[in-house]
């Protein structure tokens, strides 16, 4: 064929070689140096691309701001209402929070990674390439976390010197969760269209309401319990089914991470 | 043929499109600057140096993606030799409808060459990505955005080499007659 001539020949052989010699091994030492050079630009460029989303989103939400207003308006009146009620609530809160201090009490080995590139593939983005690898202690299934032990994601690749993560709203990333409740109902979360959380195998028998907080409930080896997920956003519940399921309101806003740490044990 | 300069630049390319732009908002995460700079490439110079580029590139990708080491390699690779072949026996003039079809033939390529891939790979070992969620409306709909941006930038490009050079200029093959 006359596009195959000598160089295009040797461009391909050097792709087959540079493939194997991926998988033998041998060129790990130039892999892991490559990234790491790269590592302070690509951290850079990722920093100025999140500034740049959330420049993008303020000014989607300055367009907004009209109906945004007449919401808050409504919400008010409703909040002074719910006012008196969280009196009430305070006493049961403050018992939640001593629940939550004991979790934070938790001495887990953590590691703080930076984000360094989002990818999707189709159509999100709701895999986060984290800057740190098994060479660090990463392991996959374990738990990537943001704020005040807030969970945003999993592991489930890892590599030498970085790591992949699915954020929680991927429909790929399921967590054994669990409610503060008295019952502690428990079932297991699975993201949906990159922007809710949707908790599936709720037992008829138990009761889970919106507002709730629902927690990472331990079940999973590498994933200890009471990291955050997010709020209860609306229930569903139907006679016939076995189970009902809960929409899950993130608790943060997982577009704009940019450092991270991973609860190693 | 290939100096530092060169270099940097390529290097920066691939700093922006794989840090920068993937952190943008939708559908904006959706341009793919490194094979549109390839098509361009392969309209500025010869599939022989575009081959060279699209290799470092990919192994660039690779060495970044959680998919299996190779899968943007073989792509960029086999995207770029179908592109030449189609521009050589098809667009044979100098039209910005030409690159624009060239370009779009490379991403296409490129994008089904590699979602193939995934699909293969997948399907052997049993992996998560399921055909209908690989080739889903949301796949087509990235391409759309992907295809939309490309063809701006090509845009943008073509005029921009036309201003500064004679690379893409049409010219007429005169008889001595």
């Amino acid at each position: 064929m006359k596009f195959l001539n000598k160089k295009i020949a040797i461009i391909f052989i050097s792709a087959i070689v540079i493939i194997l010699l991926h998988y033998i091994g041998v060129l790990r030492i130039f892999e892991n140096y490559i990234l790491a050079s790269l590592k302070p630009a690509e951290k850079a460029a990722f920093n100025i691309g999140n500034k740049t989303r959330d420049f993008y989103e303020e000014q989607d939400d300055y367009d907004n701001l009209k109906v945004i207003n007449e919401k808050l308006e409504v919400e008010n009146i409703k909040l002074l209402a719910e006012n008196v009620g969280l009196k009430i609530l305070e006493d049961e809160n403050e018992a939640l929070r001593k629940q939550l201090e004991f979790y934070s009490r938790h001495d887990y080995q953590k590691l703080v990674a930076n984000i360094i590139s989002r990818e999707g593939g189709y159509g999100s983005d709701q895999i986060i390439t984290i800057d740190q690898g098994s060479q660090n202690g990463i392991k996959v299934g374990q738990p990537v976390i943001s704020d005040n032990g807030i969970i945003v994601g999993k592991i489930f690749v890892v590599e030498n010197n970085l790591s992949y993560a699915h954020l929680i709203t991927d429909k790929h990333c399921q967590i054994a969760a669990s409610s503060i409740n008295k019952q502690g109902t428990a079932g297991i979360t699975k993201g949906e269209l990159g922007l809710t959380i949707q908790m599936n195998f709720i037992p008829q028998t138990e009761e889970i309401e919106e507002g709730e907080v629902i927690v990472t409930s331990g079940l999973e080896q590498l994933i200890p319990k009471g990291l955050v997920i997010g709020t209860v956003q609306d229930v569903k519940k139907e006679p016939n089914d076995l189970f009902q399921s809960a929409t899950i309101n993130p608790a943060l806003n997982l577009n704009t991470l940019s450092i991270v740490s991973i609860i190693l044990n | 043929m290939i100096n530092f300069f060169k270099i940097i630049i390529f290097i920066l390319l691939f700093i922006i499109q794989i840090s920068f732009i993937s952190a943008l908002p939708a559908p904006f995460f959706n341009i793919n600057l490194i094979i549109i700079g390839l098509a361009i490439l392969l309209i500025l110079t010869n599939l022989e140096d575009t081959l060279g580029w699209g290799f470092l590139a990919g192994v660039l990708l690779d060495m970044h993606s959680f998919y299996f080491f190779g899968l943007n390699i073989i792509s960029l690779l086999v995207a770029l030799v179908l592109a030449n072949l189609l521009a050589t026996k098809f667009f044979t003039n100098r039209s910005i409808y030409s690159y624009i079809s060239l370009a779009t033939i490379t991403l296409i390529c490129f994008e089904f060459i590699r979602s193939f891939l995934i699909f293969l790979f997948n399907f052997f070992t049993k992996g998560t990505y399921t055909y209908q969620e690989i080739f889903s409306f949301n796949y087509f709909l990235s391409l759309g955005y992907k295809l939309l941006f490309g063809i701006i930038i090509i845009f943008i490009s073509f005029y921009s080499i036309n201003y500064y050079s004679k690379k893409m200029k049409t010219f007429f093959i005169t008889s001595k007659r």
